[in-house]
């Protein structure tokens, strides 16, 4: 049994590319298409095989052609509308900080921030290239670096999921991170959707990174141990070697939740900005529930292609 | 090796417990709780306050708690500073006094050379250099040097040479610490030997200094030893050869041994025989003997000084070389006499000194004879005896020349002739007449001259005027204070001499009042003239009683004791003389001491010098003070938790009085504490009965315990009613005359009880008696009496039993009252069957005492808990085991 297995299969942690397609009806009918995540309010109907998928469990039945699944014992599903492709960058932060917790927290082991937002990007990236957008992953792994430099363009879906299976079978280790694909020194010049995926701990630019889109999503990746203090052993001093050292006792952290006060300040304060920008803001973590996650993902989503 | 013995060095004691120490750091660095760090990657966005350190809340401590502890503090405070300052006491190398005393007695040369010895004793002294001024001194005086350093201390040793005397290390440093020896500690370089160590007992010296035992002896193997233990004299005078008898003997070694064993005599050697002594013996007698000849040939004028040296040579190992000589006075040597006497004519019968000159000769000595002494010529103290015969009108007999040497001796003290003179006894004068008419007033006068006139003095004539006769000459000797010697007491007639001894110049004059010669007048004969020269010899000493003759040369055993200046002034001669004494035989047989009886021993090493003593004093064993701060603090901690447990149980008493309420009430309102079943007998005669094998069988079969007598009962009274069960085997004692059951009984079967009645009873009794509790029984035939089925619960209620064993046809019956059991008939004598002294059963088929002690089991368990397997209340434990 592998360690996947034992993970609350609802939450984040266990999130794949693939998973939870089902939904509501309505939202199915309004979304999701084939040619975008921005679907054009004139409705055109379709016989072209481009303009038909197969069918996927979930898919409303009265959709199905039947009569080429009369000639192809396959079921197609017609699209009735047209929609368009939308330019979507995601941007994925692999620095240091992003793998924790790291062995030496005496905590069961859970996933890192890394591999959720591995997971998140995959998520998001096979979503959209499902959708029929252009998607590009872009990703630091220098604490120091302000922008990403490595890029990459996924074109299937199935190499995504390819993707996902190796890192998978590795751990999500940052070394079997898309091998393939190049650096660009600047960022792209406008997209319409960007996604930010990281603990804004580095030197990253999130706000340049994130106004690059017309609508961007800063998904605050964190891990749900940094998101308490019940855990902190009140012997044990906790630390970070940043600018500067600074180093607690964990009773000193548990004072007066002083910590969770600062670290709720300081996501307010990540929030606050990101709304500023028009953005939505996100904190996720290892315990996020992949529904709470995909709710205010459709919302985003549906916002953005209405718009 | 005891460990009191140890000396720890202090370098080593300084790096084990450095090491011990380091070690100690090492397990607590790997054992050290590690401030553990997290690294926690918010922490970068963290402003906290900079307080780490918790915030200290102070509370009050238990008041009987803090009590202990200051107590328990204060007593350590107070009881380790005490040890403190004694243990602690800075040592001072110029106060310390350190005495290094060394044996060199001749067992010690048996394991080392002189020359190891002294290089022992220097590193001895170099070791302690450092520690305190030292201070020297050997078994040979008491004389105590300071060595300026090692090769000094070294020089003494190589100077003394071991000695032949013993030492008694005892009597030794006892006269050391007596003349004022002042040590803080007192080596003592010695071996293990026993001779040595006997009698010393070295821990009285403790309370003043420190006994350090440096031992020489480090190998234990046990070394061979051969020495002459002893040598007689075996010839008479008489005889033409010397012969000695030397014993030999050995220790240490079972083999046989050979060597050579010679005689010598001032340089020569008279005699020389080869000696064996076979495996397995120790002792050897060697006869050695020389003609008398080859000594009369030495020069034997100064042979009181010179001994007659045995010599072993061995041809194996030999672990002593001193007891290997062995010196001995000669023996056998013929003594000149002077013999002064006018020749009386023809020998023996007109010589009055012929029958004398044999006599001596007999005894062995060789006369020398004068007529009359003219000159000086001769020194007469080399005789040992001088016999004057005078009386014949001249006085040149008298040996007046004797107290002229005596003066020319005292001028000439300084000399190496004195002090050889010095040595030697005086000679004894013998005064004698020449014949029973002899001239009395020439000896009186020669008497005079020699015993009654000061040296220096000329002697005058008064005192012998009067002297003409024997008579007068005998009254004149008892006059001049001379005591007689032989004849009668009282009888100053049959006197035979006179002997007196000048106090000043201790010359000894026998005086005899008879010509010693065989006289009939005198009554001596030829046979009793040697006798009776040889008896006046022996008495005043000059020849050895009869036997054999038995080496005289010293063996000395403590030589401390014999020859240290502190124990008085000695001769020079004698000091000499016990210098070259013969090895005690103490030393020869080098048998240990128990090393156990020894003084803790110095063990250093040369390179582990530097090791320090403790100084005398400064230690006090502060082990006892801590033992009782130790007991203190236990017994403060055994009073506290007391004290915590009772607050304890009066803080809950004070929360829950009705607990405590209720246990006080119990346990004064309890009397009896009721744990076991009782067989209630309704017996109206009585009759005590045991059931110890039933109880015991009850017990290691179910969880009851049942009293091993039985309660009885002789009607039904209230106690008995409130017994769960009675048994009974008289109907009359439980029926009415109607042959109904007592009212009271009745009752009691109502309530519950359980009635067994045994036989004999009819049914017919049954059924009348039973009218009480159900007069309509008959009619509904609910409560009657009826067989036991298979299935009723006596019959499964422990043990399954198949059925119930019937009694010349009668059957156990049953009667149910209100859905249970109330009355049992027995249909024999069930209960007496199951008593320590059982009553048989009167049964045709009776049953073994197993089924009848599983009945009886499933009986109690019916009176007990009646169908307790019908009662619903254990349903769900039933449930529970079944699944």
């Amino acid at each position: 049994m592998s360690e996947l297995d034992l993970r609350d299969v609802s939450t984040l942690a266990a999130l794949q590319p693939a998973a939870a397609k089902e939904m509501h009806y309505q939202d199915y009918k309004n979304r999701l298409r084939l040619q975008g995540s921005q679907y054009m309010s004139l409705k055109r109907p379709s016989r072209l095989a481009e303009s038909s998928r197969d069918y996927v469990a979930g898919d409303p039945v009265n959709l199905i052609d039947w009569k080429a699944y009369a000639r192809t014992d396959q079921l197609i599903v017609r699209e009735v509308r047209d929609e368009s492709s939308s330019n979507v960058l995601i941007g994925v932060d692999l620095s240091p900080t992003m793998f924790w917790p790291t062995a030496d927290v005496p905590e069961p082991k859970i996933a890192t921030k890394a591999e959720i937002a591995m997971r998140l990007a995959l998520h998001l990236a096979y979503a959209h290239l499902r959708m029929g957008d252009q998607v590009e992953i872009r990703w630091l792994v220098n604490e120091s670096a302000t922008i990403p430099t490595h890029f990459v363009r996924p074109r299937r879906p199935a190499a995504i999921k390819t993707g996902f299976l190796q890192l998978a079978a590795s751990g999500f280790r940052a070394d079997d991170w898309f091998t393939e694909g190049g650096t660009a020194n600047a960022l792209p010049t406008r997209v319409d959707l960007a996604f930010w995926l990281g603990d804004a701990l580095g030197a990253a630019d999130v706000a340049g990174f994130l106004s690059s889109g017309t609508r961007s999503f800063f998904l605050h990746t964190l891990s749900s141990l940094e998101l308490a203090t019940d855990w902190l052993d009140d012997g044990i001093s906790y630390f970070d070697q940043g600018q500067e050292l600074k180093e607690y006792q964990g009773q000193v952290l548990k004072q007066r939740d002083q910590y969770l006060q600062q670290l709720t300040a300081w996501r307010q304060s990540l929030q606050r900005a990101q709304h500023q920008r028009g953005g939505e803001y996100l904190t996720v973590s290892d315990r996020t529930q992949i529904s709470a996650y995909q709710a205010a993902l459709q919302a985003f989503i549906k916002a953005a292609g209405k718009a | 090796m005891s460990f009191g013995n140890l000396i720890i060095s202090a370098s080593w004691a300084a790096l084990g417990t450095a090491g011990l120490s380091l070690s100690g750091l090492l397990i607590w660095w790997l054992r050290r709780k590690r401030q553990r760090r997290v690294w926690l990657p918010t922490m970068r966005v963290m402003q906290l306050e900079p307080r780490i350190l918790p915030r200290i809340v102070f509370r009050l401590p238990p008041l009987l708690g803090f009590i202990c502890f200051a107590i328990s503090a204060l007593v350590l405070a107070g009881f380790s500073l005490k040890p403190r300052s004694e243990v602690f006491t800075p040592f001072d190398p110029n106060q310390a006094r350190i005495h290094i005393f060394c044996d060199m007695s001749p067992s010690v040369a048996a394991h080392v050379t002189i020359e190891e010895y002294a290089t022992h004793i220097s590193g001895l002294y170099e070791s302690l250099k450092g520690s305190g001024r030292i201070s020297l001194s050997t078994s040979h005086s008491a004389k105590i040097i300071q060595p300026e350093n090692a090769e000094a201390a070294a020089q003494v040793l190589r100077g003394l040479g071991f000695q032949r005397a013993g030492v008694r290390l005892g009597s030794a440093i006892k006269q050391m610490v007596n003349a004022g020896l002042e040590a803080n500690r007192l080596f003592i370089v010695s071996d293990r030997d026993q001779h040595s160590w006997t009698d010393f007992n070295w821990r009285y010296l403790l309370d003043e200094m420190d006994v350090v035992y440096y031992e020489l002896a480090r190998g234990s193997q046990t070394k061979s030893n051969v020495f002459i233990n002893d040598t007689r004299f075996l010839s008479s005078p008489a005889l033409l050869t010397m012969d000695w008898d030397v014993e030999i003997m050995r220790r240490g070694s079972e083999d046989a041994a050979q060597g050579r064993l010679t005689a010598t005599f001032m340089g020569h050697e008279l005699a020389a025989v080869p000696w064996k002594i076979a495996a397995g013996k120790q002792r050897l007698n060697v006869r050695m003997s020389w003609p008398a000849s080859t000594v009369a040939e030495i020069d034997v004028s100064a042979a009181r000084d010179v001994p007659l040296v045995f010599r072993l040579e061995t041809e194996g190992a030999d672990a002593l070389a001193a007891d290997n000589a062995y010196r001995t006075e000669i023996k056998g040597i013929k003594q000149e006499v002077l013999l002064i006497s006018e020749s009386g004519g023809e020998r023996l019968l007109e010589d009055p000194a012929a029958e004398l000159s044999v006599s001596l000769a007999i005894q062995g000595f060789s006369v020398r004879r004068y007529d009359y002494l003219g000159d000086n010529s001769i020194d007469l103290n080399d005789f040992p005896l001088i016999i004057a015969m005078g009386g014949l009108g001249n006085d040149h007999f008298c040996p007046r020349a004797l107290l002229n040497t005596r003066q020319s001796r005292r001028v000439r003290r300084s000399t190496e002739d004195t002090r050889r003179n010095h040595s030697r006894p005086l000679p004894k004068v013998w005064l004698a007449p020449a014949r029973l008419d002899a001239d009395y007033k020439q000896l009186c006068e020669c008497y005079v001259s020699l015993q009654m006139v000061p040296e220096g003095v000329a002697p005058g004539p008064d005192l012998c005027g009067q002297v003409a006769s024997r008579e007068q000459w005998t009254q004149a000797l008892n006059a001049m204070g001379a005591k007689p010697v032989g004849g009668s007491f009282g009888n100053q007639k049959q006197v035979l001499a006179y002997a007196q001894r000048n106090q000043t110049s201790g010359l000894e004059v026998l005086s005899f009042t008879v010509p010693l010669m065989p006289l009939i007048a005198t009554g001596i004969n030829h046979a009793a003239m040697p006798i009776m020269v040889k008896e006046v010899l022996t008495w005043q000493g000059i020849i050895a009683a009869q036997g054999p003759q038995q080496a005289n040369w010293p063996r000395v055993d403590d030589y401390a004791t014999t020859a240290w200046e502190t124990s008085g002034p000695k001769d020079s001669d004698a000091l000499s003389r016990i210098r070259l004494s013969n090895v005690p035989i103490g030393e020869s047989l080098l048998t240990e001491i128990d090393p156990v009886n020894l003084p803790q021993r110095w063990s250093a090493e040369k390179d582990t010098v530097g090791k320090q003593l403790p100084a005398k004093k400064d230690r006090e064993d502060p082990l006892p003070w801590l033992k009782l701060a130790a007991l203190i603090c236990l017994g403060a901690m055994g009073l506290e938790g007391v004290w915590t447990v009772c607050a304890r149980i009066f803080r809950f008493i004070k929360q829950r009085p009705q607990v405590a309420s209720v246990l006080l009430f119990t346990l004064i309102a309890s009397t009896k504490a009721l744990g076991a079943v009782e067989i209630a007998l309704l017996a109206p005669r009585g009759g005590r009965a045991s059931f110890a094998s039933l109880a015991r069988e009850v017990s290691q079969r179910t969880s009851i315990e049942m009293d091993v007598k039985p309660n009885i009962y002789a009607q039904v009274s209230p106690e008995a009613a409130a017994e769960p069960w009675l048994w009974t085997d008289n109907l009359q004692a439980i029926t009415t005359k109607a042959g109904v059951l007592q009212p009271e009984l009745a009752l009691w079967l109502k309530r519950g009880g359980l009635l067994i009645v045994e036989s004999p009873w009819q049914p017919a009794q049954l059924e009348s008696m039973v009218s009480r509790l159900d007069p309509g029984a008959g009619a509904s035939g609910a409560n009657s009496w009826r067989p036991l089925p298979p299935d009723h619960e006596l019959m499964r209620s422990f043990y399954l039993l198949d059925a119930l064993p019937s009694c010349n046809g009668e059957i156990w019956r049953g009667y149910q009252f209100d859905g249970r059991l109330a009355i049992l008939a027995v249909p024999y004598g069930f209960l007496q069957s199951l008593r320590d002294q059982s009553v048989p059963i009167t049964c045709a088929n009776p049953p073994d005492q197993e089924r009848s002690a599983r009945i009886f089991v499933n009986m109690i368990m019916v009176a007990l808990a009646t169908d307790y397997k019908r009662d619903q209340i254990h349903l769900p434990e039933i449930l529970k085991r079944l699944r």
